[in-house]
């Protein structure tokens, strides 16, 4: 029989968003502890980071990651209570332990593999110096009956523990809770309350119906035992009340697991409780003292504390983990993405139709109350959106917290000392864009530690500091995110980039192309002026998918250099996909939304700025630079638009580097517009990123600047290419 | 599980015994309270267990005790004892 009482399943996502939020966490304290290791909070903080995954994994029946995360915990917890000193190499296999711990989470039902083993047992064999691997984990669900006190005065507290009878149905095993308490204290006394027991005829075996009380000696204090409970907060009658000025006795004490008499312990509040006979300790030496604090029974937020902003590579340490006990003012709730989405496109709706009420109302003369109506929907509806779009927000943190590891493993594989620093971590972004950004970040983060930087003996030959300087910032700016990332390497030998481009058949010799135009060649499809190919990058292979990402978010993304001083790649992104500023536009009886990030300028050219360049086609002299014209009403076969500049108005936009000129029929307004997909509602179009509402009902498409700017680069490339042919 | 037709019973537990087989384990201990007074586990090859199952032996161990009887617990495994003795259970269980 295997009836399964209590369905997990639902909660998987929640545990696993849990996990890779406790796995970034110790990553990043890891990699903090080498340049830190005084702070021995950062350490505190690995160990919690691994005990809760390791406590979630328990409760949802992830053995392996319990098994293996023990060992890592275990390790943990020798270095920080000072019985191991850190060392390179234990700071090298609990990283390693990490990527174990990942590759175990993104398949929790399979076995250990034999890497993962081995990595288990150099951690065990890391914690247990001198003792044969084999036998260096004592039994983990092994308890000694024989306690020995810390020499040491340890805090001593009170604990009671009485799950609610439903603890089962819950998924919580309350072993697990005991077992946990066992580990971060000594458990001076234990009492088990059997009194709500049922008859053996009478009892329903899914339910629960025991309860302890315990006197524990805790070196980590109330927050240590605090989080013993944190899984089961709000879960039954759980307290954890220090004893006011007492200590464990300083003298070891031999306890014996013969049953005795039990020493005096508080009473419940329940009244009368039928304990089992207990261990004999030196309880009776502790008096009781009135509690001070309380655990109450409400839910708190386990989320570790994010890192924030940061001008070093080490982040701020974090704040003190707030106690269980202290009732907390930042109680928080987590809300699966697809929720928050649903309330988005609701919102999204919602902005839509007050639009429509208005431009209805607005059409004939309006009461002034109802105008001022109107007035008070348009500024509750801007809030309400404001508010869901800052829900879905996320600190960059989020998305820097990997570079510090990737940075280290990469300058270690080249020989490269690389300091790295994170600016303006706590910057906010949609969250949805966040996994979008981590592999084009990837890639310019190692292309940046690879062919930026030099080695240290070509860095001091050139005057330079042997250690590299790579920083990654993040700041708002105009209602964008800009994210920036740059080195004091070498720079770009723009002599040898115009060379490449030339033997691509990307310039012409006879081209004149300015140091922009050829900064942005290191996003040409294949393009590498890396002398060697590594297996870390320069195959020419990335960066121009890295710009097809950055503008698939609605963003652009530009690259600047000096030769021997370094590098700087920027990226400029929308801070959502789901809301942007529009410039409306109309060409014949259609209307269009170009992104405002893109608009540089619109105007109605004279005739005189007008040309024909042979193999470029039409071009606007603008700010003394020629640029391509593209008529809308051509390239998206409006049919019925104006394709005289001098008779429309041409709005000029850039992306990636590339300006070129949009010829439409008028421009009709700006503001928010909800984006929607093209994909998900009707099928990809090229040239168009999206389609939104308007407040008339319309409907009005967004132009793809970066898909425009495309086509007209690649029609005045094919037109060269066709020059040089004949 | 084979057993015997006396009044004492002797059974070997093995695998896990967790909330999800509780009904099942609390049906078994239940019959074999009804045919016997000493009823004797092995526990040799115990597997994983929760509370579910030690609340079961206790309510068995109360009522074979309150007729006389017993509840023996024979050559626990580790992991068994484990989780009695974190639980303060090993007391009245090994009794």
């Amino acid at each position: 029989m295997s009836e399964q009482l209590v369905d997990l399943s639902e909660f998987h996502e929640t545990f696993f968003a849990e996990a890779s939020e406790h796995v970034a966490t110790l990553e990043s304290m890891l990699l903090q502890i080498e340049g830190d290791l005084d702070n021995r909070e950062l350490m505190h903080s690995a160990f919690r980071a691994a005990h809760s995954l390791k406590g979630s994994a328990g409760i949802f029946g992830f053995t392996e990651i319990t098994h293996f995360t023990h060992a890592l915990e275990t390790l943990l917890d020798a270095v920080r209570n000072g019985e191991l000193p850190w060392s390179g190499e234990i700071g090298s296999a609990m990283l390693e332990s990490v990527d174990v711990i990942r590759t175990l989470l993104a398949a929790p039902d399979a076995k250990l593999d034999e890497a993962g083993e081995v990595t288990r047992l150099r951690l065990l064999s890391l914690a247990h110096p001198g003792a044969p691997e084999s036998a260096a984990e004592p039994p983990p669900t092994q308890e000694s009956v024989a306690v020995s006190l810390p020499p040491g005065g340890d805090p001593v507290f009170d604990v009671r523990f009485f799950p609610v009878p439903e603890i089962f149905k819950r998924g919580t095993d309350p072993i697990l809770v005991l077992r946990d308490l066992a580990r971060a204290g000594r458990v001076l006394e234990r009492r088990v309350s059997t009194k709500d027991l049922p008859s053996l005829a009478d009892l329903d075996p899914t339910v629960f119906h025991l309860g302890w009380e315990a006197v524990v000696a805790c070196e980590g204090g109330q927050a240590e035992l605090d989080e013993v409970f944190e899984f089961v907060v709000g879960f039954g009658d759980i307290s954890v009340k220090a004893r006011h000025g007492r200590s464990a006795p300083k003298a070891v004490v031999s306890v014996t697991s013969a049953p005795t008499e039990a020493p005096s312990l508080p009473q419940s509040a329940a009244g009368s409780v039928q304990f089992l006979p207990s261990f004999e300790l030196g309880a009776a030496l502790l008096q009781q003292a009135p509690p001070v604090i309380s655990m109450p029974e409400m839910p708190q937020s386990n989320s570790p504390s994010r890192p924030g902003g940061s001008a070093s590579i080490a982040p701020p340490r974090p704040s003190a983990r707030p106690s269980l006990s202290a009732p907390g003012n930042d109680a928080t709730v987590r809300i699966a993405t697809k929720k928050l989405d649903r309330i988005l496109d609701l919102v999204g709706e919602l902005v839509v139709s007050k639009s429509m009420i208005s431009a209805a109302l607005k059409r004939q003369p309006m009461a002034q109350d109802l105008r001022e109506a109107l007035g008070t929907l348009e500024r509750h509806t801007r809030e309400l959106q404001d508010s869901v779009m800052a829900v879905r927000m996320v600190p960059m943190s989020s998305v820097f917290g990997r570079f510090p590891r990737v940075v280290r493993e990469l300058g270690a594989k080249l020989g490269k000392d690389v300091q790295l620093e994170l600016e303006g971590t706590e910057t906010e972004i949609d969250r949805a864009m966040v996994e979008q950004l981590a592999d084009p970040l990837t890639h310019l983060v190692r292309n940046s530690v690879d062919h930026g930087l030099e080695t240290g003996d070509a860095r001091v030959a050139a005057g330079k500091s042997s250690t590299g300087r790579l920083v990654l910032s993040a700041s708002h700016r105009g209602g964008n995110v800009v994210i920036e990332i740059r080195d004091d390497g070498r720079g770009l030998d723009v002599d040898r980039v115009r060379q490449r481009a030339v033997e691509r058949g990307l310039l012409l010799a006879t081209d004149q192309p300015s140091v922009e135009q050829l900064h942005m060649m290191v996003f040409e499809p294949g393009f590498s002026t890396a002398a060697a190919v590594t297996d870390v990058s320069g195959r020419g292979v990335g960066m121009d998918v890295v710009k097809r990402n950055v503008e698939a978010l609605g963003g652009a993304i530009q690259f600047t250099s000096e030769r021997g001083k370094g590098s700087l790649v920027r990226l400029q992104l929308p801070l959502t996909m789901a809301i942007i500023d529009g410039l409306v536009l109309r060409v014949g009886r259609s209307s269009f939304v170009v992104p405002l990030l893109a608009v540089v300028e619109s105007l109605r050219p004279t005739p005189d700025l007008l040309h024909t360049v042979l193999g470029k086609g039409r071009v606007f002299s603008f700010r003394g630079a020629p640029i391509p014209l593209v008529a809308l009403s051509d390239v998206l076969q409006v049919g019925d638009g104006e394709t005289d500049p001098t008779k429309g108005i041409v709005v000029v936009v850039e992306s990636g580097g590339e300006t070129i000129g949009l010829v439409v029929d008028e421009l009709l307004a700006d503001g928010q517009v909800v984006v929607k997909s093209l994909e998900a509602n009707y099928k990809r179009l090229d040239g168009l990123a999206g389609a939104t509402v308007m407040g008339d009902g319309t409907i009005a498409l967004i132009l793809d600047v970066p898909a425009l700017a495309r086509l007209a680069v690649a029609s005045a490339s094919r037109l060269a290419l066709e020059r040089v042919a004949a | 599980m084979g057993g015997h037709n006396c009044r004492t019973r002797t059974e070997t537990l093995t695998g896990e015994w967790t909330v999800a087989r509780a009904p099942e384990i609390h049906a078994l201990a239940r019959s074999w309270a009804s045919e016997a007074d000493v009823v004797e586990l092995n526990c040799e090859k115990l597997g994983r267990v929760d509370l579910s199952f030690l609340q079961v032996l206790l309510a068995l161990r109360r009522d074979l005790v309150g007729r006389g009887g017993a509840l023996r617990l024979v050559a626990p495994a580790e992991s068994f004892l484990g989780a009695l003795r974190v639980t303060g259970l090993d007391q009245e269980l090994l009794a």
